[in-house]
């Protein structure tokens, strides 16, 4: 996000550059931050001409196959057939052990990515699936791994009360969201015309600058097209996650336990098709250490600054690194993406998930958000 | 697909990297939001608080036997019959054992017999299937808890009894206890016996025939005419006694296929664990007929009856009414409240196998609700 604002600067940067002071600099200036800048706007323009590209992953049998380089990816499958105690039953201190019992112990390893999906069916019901991926070097005896990694994951979740079964990925129907979308050869006739005029054209450097540059960017989809397959358009509205207000709380017990009250409502309530992925993965070691390091010199800025507001972002920061410490907390890199048919729906589960900390917002870019979905 | 991964990577840059401590996720994971699975087959009971419709299968309970508690006027009687309804309707049997007659009407709008054991007195000189002298054991024990007598007082009426059952009569009962009446013991038992037995001298009603009709409410008790409590209790027992033989009789069954309701289930709760009703929620799982027990106070149900039923339903009442129950279920605070503030029409449904209890809008049929 922080290089994605560093380059739009540049850009406004190289326009004052080039009008005011120096026009080579500001040119250089420009094609450096147009060429940093090409990948994204080409994937924007991509997908609102073409739809968004979806990941081509192996389905073998139980687990979901996904070449990482020289590595693989492996991901397991279980469906939540019961829960024998929950939210329902179970005292706020009981919850909150059961719960943190089960999301530190599914990672069987550090690199393990834990995902859980919640769907819904007719008459609703509410199904909700647990996956974990794990990535292998040495993909010999793939069965024998995936098998294992099933049995330990059943096994701990049983632990939890949590009762599953086998699942297999293309189980969870997410082909309702997806529509694939038709070949349109107008963008070929739309992109000659412009090589055409581009050639033709005669106005100042920085309109032919941009000119060849949207020229590119139109020649690049269509070579982008032939490379990456089919595209689809997303039916309904796609929400991503982007900030994480709770991390500067500290909640009780008995603000979990109502939290999962207003998740169960929500859910429960979402009037047409909705699929919810919650990826959830360890933090590298070291941004603890740097939320650590940042809130110290926050408060030591802020003191010596005298400026409430600085002092009262390191109390924040240092919320985190207590909750971390003190209550053993463990700190995750979390994705959730929803995609809901309705507005209605994707309003209700922004404003749930908002009130629990999680904010949501239609994103941008389409293909980093649902690359996230495991399937 | 090279290209895909590397836009993909390529675009991830405008996509925020987000971090969460465990106890953010917490409400999230499937334990926290996750409500009991239900089934979806079987006999509809009521709607749970998110309006999902809440059965009774047979086909997946351990045994068809269970309780319906509650207060005076919550509704017990109203909801067996429209359970019994449902399971009618399903095909399987069903039987009201009903002290103050009060399913006759339904049970007659279904093209059911009612009869009246007041008017027509029951043959309980025939033993169903089984040897007169089981049969004498088994009636001497009934009365043995109805009229409270000594364990060597039952053994001399079951003589007595025998003797009576070999020749068809109860007079012969009663002529042998008034042969050995010079002893004090046994006048007091011939006193006794006398007075329970005055009812059933003129029997004229075999209750095997009767079994094998679809619907029947069996009016026993009450009533100015009626018969007297201790005859009331004594006769439900031989009934309930002569129909777990007439059901062994019939052989193992793997589907339901009779119901017994019995209303005022109290009044053979409180002889014991050893009643008749307790032995037939322990050994008659398998012959294919469940009871369903209707009783006003938790406590007055032996602590067996609540490890042994398919299904409890815990209908509102007051406060000493619900911490009983709190202490026989798993109720946790919400549940006591519910009960406690419920209003007719609401419940609680535990069955086995599920323990975790379901707050329920009651379905009853309209067809149950007597007006």
């Amino acid at each position: 996000m922080l290089r994605a604002r560093v380059l739009a600067a540049l850009l406004i940067v190289s326009f004052i550059l080039y009008y005011n002071i120096n026009k080579v600099l500001g040119l250089l200036t420009m094609s450096f931050s147009l060429a940093s800048l090409f990948p994204l706007l080409l994937l924007f323009t991509y997908e609102r001409l073409y739809g968004v590209p979806l990941p081509s992953r192996t389905r073998g049998g139980l687990a979901l196959v996904e070449d990482i380089g020289r590595r693989k990816k492996i991901t397991v499958f279980l469906k939540v057939v019961d829960v024998r105690h929950g939210f329902f039953d179970l005292s706020p201190i009981q919850l909150y052990g059961r719960a943190r019992y089960l999301l530190d112990g599914s990672m069987l390893d550090p690199e393990s990515e834990l995902y859980i999906i919640y769907t819904n069916l007719p008459r609703g019901v509410l199904n909700a699936y647990i996956a974990l991926g794990i990535t292998i070097e040495n993909f010999e005896d793939a069965r024998k791994k995936i098998k294992q990694i099933i049995l330990t994951l059943k096994k701990h979740l049983l632990g939890c009360g949590v009762i599953c079964s086998y699942a297999k990925p293309y189980e969870i129907s997410v082909g309702k969201f997806f529509e694939k979308t038709k070949t349109s050869y107008n963008l070929v006739i739309l992109t000659t015309v412009s090589l055409v005029i581009l050639m033709l054209l005669s106005s100042s450097l920085v309109v032919r600058v941009i000119y060849a540059y949207g020229t590119v960017l139109l020649t690049s989809c269509l070579i982008l097209k032939r490379s990456l397959g089919p595209s689809f358009k997303v039916k309904g509205v796609t929400l991503t996650l982007v900030s994480n207000e709770a991390l500067y709380s500290n909640p009780s017990t008995l603000d979990l336990l109502q939290r999962s009250r207003w998740i169960n409502s929500i859910l429960y309530r979402l009037n047409e098709d909705f699929l919810l992925v919650i990826k959830v993965k360890i933090a590298p070691p070291h941004v603890s250490d740097i939320l650590e390091r940042e809130s110290y010199r926050a408060y030591e800025l802020g003191t010596a600054l005298d400026k409430l507001s600085i002092v009262s972002r390191a109390s924040r920061l240092y919320t985190i690194v207590e909750r971390r410490f003190r209550r053993r907390e463990s700190l995750y890199e979390v994705n959730v993406v929803a995609l809901c048919k309705s507005k209605d729906d994707a309003f209700k589960l922004s404003r749930s998930l908002g009130a629990i900390g999680l904010k949501l917002r239609k994103p941008l870019l389409l293909t980093p958000v649902l690359a996230v979905i495991p399937l | 697909m090279r290209a895909y991964e590397l836009i993909a990577k390529l675009s991830s840059i405008v996509t925020p990297k987000v971090y969460a401590l465990t106890s953010d996720l917490i409400p999230l994971m499937p334990i926290s939001t996750l409500l009991p699975a239900e089934a979806g087959e079987g006999i509809l009971v009521g709607y749970d608080e998110l309006g999902r419709p809440i059965y009774l299968d047979f086909e997946k309970l351990p045994n068809a036997h269970g309780v319906i508690t509650g207060t005076t006027g919550s509704g017990k009687s109203t909801l067996a019959r429209s359970l019994a309804l449902s399971v009618y309707e399903e095909g399987v049997r069903v039987l009201f054992v009903d002290p103050h007659g009060e399913h006759c009407q339904f049970v007659e709008k279904f093209g059911g017999i009612s009869l009246d054991l007041r008017a027509r007195v029951l043959d309980i000189t025939q033993p169903p299937g089984i040897s007169p002298s089981q049969w004498s054991l088994e009636l001497s024990k009934a009365a043995k808890h109805v009229l409270s007598l000594t364990e060597s007082q039952r053994a001399i009426l079951q003589d007595a009894l025998l003797e009576a059952i070999e020749q068809g009569t109860l007079e012969r009962a009663l002529r042998y206890l008034e042969a050995r009446r010079h002893d004090p013991l046994l006048e007091e038992l011939y006193v006794k016996v006398r007075t329970l037995l005055k009812p059933f001298m003129r029997p004229c009603l075999n209750l095997e025939e009767l079994l094998n009709n679809e619907l029947v409410s069996l009016v026993l008790g009450g009533g100015a005419l009626g018969l007297t409590y201790e005859h009331s209790v004594f006769l439900t027992w031989a009934v309930l006694a002569e129909l777990e033989y007439f059901m062994r009789s019939k052989g193992v069954r793997s589907s339901l296929e009779l119901v017994v309701v019995i209303d005022e289930a109290h009044r053979l709760f409180v002889l014991g664990p050893e009643n008749v009703l307790v032995r037939a929620f322990q050994e008659t799982r398998k012959f294919g007929y469940g009871f369903w027990a209707l009783n006003q106070l938790p406590s007055q149900i032996p602590l067996e009856v609540y490890q042994l039923v398919g299904f409890l339903i815990f209908l509102p009442g007051p406060k000493e009414y619900v911490d009983e129950l709190a202490s026989l279920a798993l109720l946790s605070e919400d549940d006591r409240d519910f009960l406690l503030f419920g209003i007719r029409g609401t419940g609680i449904v535990v069955r086995q196998g599920d323990p975790r209890p379901r707050r329920l809008r009651l379905a009853i049929r309209e067809e149950a609700i007597i007006r």
